[in-house]
C-alpha cells in the first residue's frame, strides 16, 4: 500500500503533470467565467488530445478545467448575475445582489473559499466511500428520483422569498417550457407550433442567459435611460459614490464572516456530495438545494436573496462539491452520473482504461494519482482563485454604461457557440422578454429555472413509473425511499409557514 | 486614340481569357478545395460517435489536403445538424457523420426539408449491433428463457431501450412482430440510464450497444443474452446472435458519413477515399483500438451506398407495422 501511494505520488507531482494542472485551472478559471462557455465545452474540445498525452498530464489537465470552472462559473455569477455555467445559477441569486451593494471582493471571496471547501469534501468522500456510496445511488429508480425531484421542487418554490403560490406559479411556467419539444416516451414533438428549430426543445443555456442576464442587463439599461431623461441628480450623485468611493481594502472577507459562513458551506458541501453521487440529478439541484436548506438552517434568512454571504456560500459549495462525487457511480459502475463523468469516461476510454468496477483494479497507479491530482489542484484552484480576484472584482465595478453592451455582447456570443444555433439566439431573446416581465410583475425567477432544469427529469421519471407501473398512481408511494422524501417535504414545509407566522 | 483603342482591345480579349480559362476548370470534374472541411454531428459532445469523428479527424486531415473541424449540433433533437449540412454550399466541406435514426427514421416520420435519398453516404465507417442484456441474477439468462416468459406472461417484463423508434428500440419491435411475444417498452435518456436501472434492478430487460456494456459483462454483473445481427459481437464473442436462437431478426446500424446529395460526385467520390485513407494509418487504427470504435473494416462509396439502402427498407417495413398497429 505504501509502495502504491509513494509510486502513485511520483506520477501525480511529477513538475509537468503539475504544469498541467495550473493550465487547465487557469483555462477552467477563464472559460468558467465567460457566459455560456463552460468547462464541459472545454473538456469535450481537448478530448482528441488526450490520445497525446501521458494519461497522468491528460488528467491534470481535464481536473484542472473542471475544477476551474466550477468556480469560474461563479465569477460571471457574482459580476454580472449571469451565470457562466448552470451550476452557478443559485449563486448568482445573492452574488450579485452582494456585487450591487458594493461587496463584490466579499462574494468572490466567500465563493472561492466555499467553492474549494465543498469540493475538496467530496474528493475526499469520493476517495473513502466511493463503493458504499454508489450502491445507494442504484437503489434510485424511476420511482425514487420522481419523489426527489418533488420533493426539490416543493422546496425551492416554496423557500423562494417566501411568496409560496408565486414560487410555485413560476415554477410551474419554468416546466412547461422544459415540455416544448419532442414527448419523452412517445418521441412525438409537441407544443412547438410548428417551428422545426423547437422539435429539440428550448435549450438549457440561452433560458438561463436570458433570464438571468437578459433580464437584467435591460433593467439596468432602462434605469440608466431614466436618469438621463429625469436628470435626478441625488441619483447620479449616488451611482457616482458607489462608482468612485469602491475601496478595495474595504471589501476584504473578514474572519469572523468568513466564519459565520462556515455553517452554510459545510451544508453545501453535504447535499452536494450527496446530489453529485445521484446518477443525473446534477449541480443545479445541488446547488439550489443547499441554498434552500442553509436558508432554513440559517441565523439570518431574511437575507437570502439580498447579498447575503451565506447564500453565495451554500450555493457555491454545494455546486461545487458535485465535482469529485459525481465520479462515484462512474467509477464503481461505469455509469456516468453527470455531462462531466460522462466525458471524463470517453477520456478513460480514450486512454485504454474502461470505466467500471475493474477500473480501479487494473489501473490502480493513475487512479490513485487521480485522487492525489483531485486534492492537488483544489489548492492549485484556490491559489490561482486569490491571485486573480483582485482583477476580477475591479471589472466587477465598471461603468454600467460599458458593462451592458458587454455582457449583451458576451450572452449572445456565448449562446451562439454553446451548440452553434442561431435558434437559441432567439430563445435566449424570448427568455430575456420573460424574465423582465415577471421582474416587473415581481416573481421569484429562481423556481422558474429549477423548474425548467429538473421539469424533464421528474416528467420522464414520472411517466416511465406510470409505465412500469401499469397506470396505477399508488406506484409512486410504493418505495420507503419515495415516501421519505414526501415526508420530509411535508414536514419543511410546516415548519416553514410555522416559522413565518411566529415572525407575524 | 489609337493607343486606348489597343488597350481596351487587350483588356477585353483578356477578360475573354479569364472566363475561358474559369469555363475550363469548371468543365473538368470540380474537385475538393482547401478550405477547412466540417463534419456534422447531430449528437452533443462526448459521445462515442464523437470519439469516431474525432479520429477522423486527427486522422484524415493530412490525406484531404485540409484541416477537419467536429461541430456537435445536437439542437432539434439532431434535425438542427441535418439542416445545417442541407443548405450548406454544396462543395463538399460541410458533411455529416451520423447513424440511420437521423437521416433514415426521422426523416420517415417527421416533416423535413430532404428525403432520405437526399442523403449520399460516402463512408461505412462501422456497424453497431444492438444486443439485450439483463443483470446477472435475473431469472432469465437466454434469449429462450426470454420468449418461454414472455409468452406465458405477456405485458410483464419491463424492457428499457433509450428513444422510441432508436436504433435500440427498432429491433424490439420486429422481434416482437416475428415472436408475437408483448412486453412493456419503457423510454429511457439512454444507454446509460438503461444501464442503471437493470443494475439496480428496476426493470427486466434493456438494449444496448456492445461497447458500453462490455466492462459490465465481463465482471460478470449484467449477462448479454442476445445480438440482433448477422454475425456475433467482436467484444461480446460468446453471446449468440438471435438468428443462431432460431429468430430469422438481425438489424444491425451502420454508422456512415454523408454528402447531401447536391454535392457533385467527383467531390464525393475523393472525400471517402481520403477518409478512407487516413482511416487505414496505424494512428487511427490503434485509437479505434483504445475507444472500441470498431473502425477495422471502413468501407467505400458502394457498401456504404448498399447499406443504407437495405437498411432504408427495412425501417420502411418496421415503421409500415407499427403504425399498422
Amino acid at each position: 500500500m505504501l509502495d502504491l501511494i509513494i509510486q502513485a505520488s511520483q506520477l501525480a507531482f511529477h513538475p509537468y503533470v503539475l504544469m498541467y494542472v495550473f493550465l487547465g485551472v487557469l483555462l477552467g478559471i477563464t472559460l468558467g467565467a465567460i457566459p455560456g462557455l463552460s468547462g464541459d465545452m472545454a473538456i469535450a474540445l481537448l478530448l482528441p488530445f488526450v490520445f497525446f498525452l501521458e494519461p497522468a498530464m491528460a488528467m491534470g489537465l481535464l481536473v484542472g478545467i473542471y475544477k476551474g470552472g466550477l468556480f469560474g462559473g461563479s465569477i460571471s455569477a457574482i459580476s454580472f448575475g449571469v451565470p457562466g455555467t448552470p451550476g452557478a445559477a443559485a449563486t448568482s441569486i445573492d452574488g450579485y445582489q452582494a456585487k450591487l451593494k458594493g461587496k463584490p471582493s466579499k462574494a468572490l471571496h466567500t465563493a472561492l473559499y466555499s467553492s474549494v471547501i465543498g469540493d475538496t469534501t467530496s474528493d475526499l468522500v469520493l476517495i473513502f466511500i466511493a463503493v458504499p456510496l454508489a450502491a445507494i445511488a442504484l437503489t434510485f429508480g424511476p420511482i425514487e428520483f420522481f419523489a426527489l425531484y418533488a420533493f426539490s421542487l416543493i422546496l425551492i418554490a416554496a423557500l423562494s422569498q417566501g411568496v409560496v403560490a408565486k414560487g410555485l406559479a413560476v415554477a410551474a411556467i419554468g416546466i412547461l417550457l422544459a415540455m416544448i419539444g419532442r414527448d419523452p416516451i412517445t418521441g412525438a414533438v409537441r407544443m412547438t407550433f410548428g417551428i422545426p428549430g423547437l422539435a429539440g426543445g428550448l435549450s438549457l443555456i440561452p433560458v438561463l442567459i436570458g433570464i438571468f442576464a437578459i433580464s437584467e442587463v435591460v433593467f439596468q439599461g432602462a434605469k440608466l435611460w431614466r436618469r438621463k431623461v429625469d436628470k435626478i441628480m441625488d441619483d447620479v450623485a449616488n451611482q457616482a459614490s458607489l462608482l468612485q468611493g469602491y475601496d478595495i481594502s474595504k471589501d476584504k472577507l473578514t474572519w469572523a464572516e468568513f466564519k459565520f459562513t462556515l455553517k452554510a458551506t459545510y451544508i453545501g458541501a453535504a447535499v452536494g456530495t450527496f446530489i453529485g453521487a445521484l446518477p443525473g440529478a446534477g449541480q443545479s439541484l445541488a446547488a439550489f438545494m443547499s441554498y434552500g436548506l442553509a436558508q432554513r438552517f440559517s441565523k439570518r434568512p431574511e437575507d437570502f436573496g439580498k447579498g447575503s454571504l451565506e447564500g453565495i456560500a451554500s450555493a457555491e459549495s454545494g455546486n461545487s462539491a458535485t465535482a469529485g462525487s459525481t465520479f462515484i457511480p462512474l467509477f464503481a459502475f461505469g455509469i456516468p452520473g453527470s455531462a462531466t463523468a460522462a466525458l471524463f469516461g470517453a477520456a478513460f476510454i480514450l486512454m485504454g482504461m474502461t470505466p467500471g468496477p475493474s477500473l480501479l483494479s487494473d489501473n490502480t497507479e493513475i487512479i490513485y494519482a487521480l485522487f492525489f491530482t483531485l486534492i492537488f489542484a483544489n489548492l492549485v484552484n484556490l491559489v490561482l482563485g486569490k491571485l486573480l480576484l483582485p482583477y476580477y472584482s475591479r471589472i466587477a465595478m465598471i461603468q454600467p454604461g460599458y458593462m451592458i453592451p458587454a455582457v449583451f455582447i458576451l450572452a449572445i456570443i456565448g449562446t451562439y457557440a454553446a451548440n452553434n444555433s442561431t435558434m437559441d439566439v432567439w430563445v435566449l431573446l424570448f427568455a430575456g422578454l420573460l424574465g423582465i416581465t415577471l421582474k416587473l410583475l415581481s416573481f421569484p425567477l429562481a423556481p422558474l429555472v429549477l423548474g425548467f432544469i429538473i421539469g424533464p427529469g421528474a416528467e420522464r421519471a414520472l411517466r416511465q413509473s406510470m409505465i412500469m407501473g401499469g397506470g396505477d398512481w399508488w406506484v409512486l408511494v410504493k418505495s420507503p425511499i419515495a415516501i421519505g422524501f414526501y415526508i420530509a417535504a411535508f414536514v419543511l414545509i410546516l415548519l416553514f409557514t410555522l416559522a413565518l407566522r411566529a415572525k407575524k | 486614340m489609337q493607343i486606348k483603342r489597343a488597350k481596351i482591345a487587350t483588356a477585353v480579349s483578356a477578360a475573354f481569357l479569364t472566363c475561358a480559362a474559369g469555363l475550363a476548370t469548371a468543365d473538368s470534374s470540380p474537385s475538393l478545395g482547401n478550405d477547412p472541411i466540417r463534419i456534422v454531428m447531430p449528437y452533443g459532445a462526448g459521445g462515442s460517435t464523437d470519439i469516431t469523428a474525432r479520429i477522423i479527424a486527427a486522422n484524415a486531415a493530412e490525406h484531404c489536403g485540409t484541416r477537419i473541424d467536429v461541430v456537435s449540433m445536437p439542437g432539434a433533437g439532431g434535425m438542427e445538424g441535418l439542416q445545417f449540412v442541407a443548405d450548406a454550399t454544396p462543395n463538399g466541406h460541410t458533411i455529416l457523420m451520423a447513424d440511420y435514426s437521423a437521416t433514415i427514421t426521422q426523416t420517415l416520420t417527421e416533416e423535413t426539408d430532404w428525403e432520405v435519398e437526399d442523403w449520399s453516404p460516402i463512408v461505412h465507417l462501422t456497424d453497431w449491433k444492438p444486443t439485450v442484456y439483463v443483470k446477472a441474477d435475473h431469472e432469465i439468462q437466454s434469449i429462450e428463457e426470454w420468449i418461454e416468459l414472455a409468452e406465458a406472461q405477456p405485458n410483464s417484463l419491463v424492457f428499457g431501450h433509450a428513444d422510441p423508434l432508436s436504433l435500440v428500440h427498432l429491433p424490439l419491435v420486429m422481434l416482437e412482430m416475428e415472436t408475437g411475444i408483448q412486453n412493456v417498452h419503457l423510454p429511457t435518456t439512454g444507454g446509460g440510464e438503461t444501464r442503471t436501472m437493470i443494475l439496480g434492478g428496476h426493470i427486466d430487460l434493456g438494449m444496448t450497444l456492445p461497447p458500453s456494456i462490455v466492462s459490465n459483462v465481463n465482471s460478470g454483473e449484467v449477462t448479454a443474452i442476445g445480438v440482433f445481427a448477422e454475425e456475433r459481437s467482436d467484444v461480446l464473442p460468446d453471446v449468440p446472435t438471435f438468428k443462431e436462437a432460431g429468430y430469422d431478426v438481425s438489424f444491425e446500424a451502420p454508422l456512415l458519413v454523408y454528402t447531401y446529395s447536391s454535392v457533385p460526385e467527383s467531390i464525393q467520390q475523393e472525400l471517402s477515399e481520403c477518409i478512407m485513407k487516413g482511416l487505414e494509418t496505424d494512428t487511427a487504427q490503434t485509437m479505434s483500438a483504445q475507444a472500441s470504435a470498431g473502425l477495422n473494416n471502413v468501407q467505400g462509396l458502394e457498401s456504404a451506398q448498399a447499406i443504407y439502402r437495405d437498411t432504408t427498407a427495412r425501417v420502411s417495413e418496421v415503421l409500415a407495422a407499427i403504425n399498422e398497429e
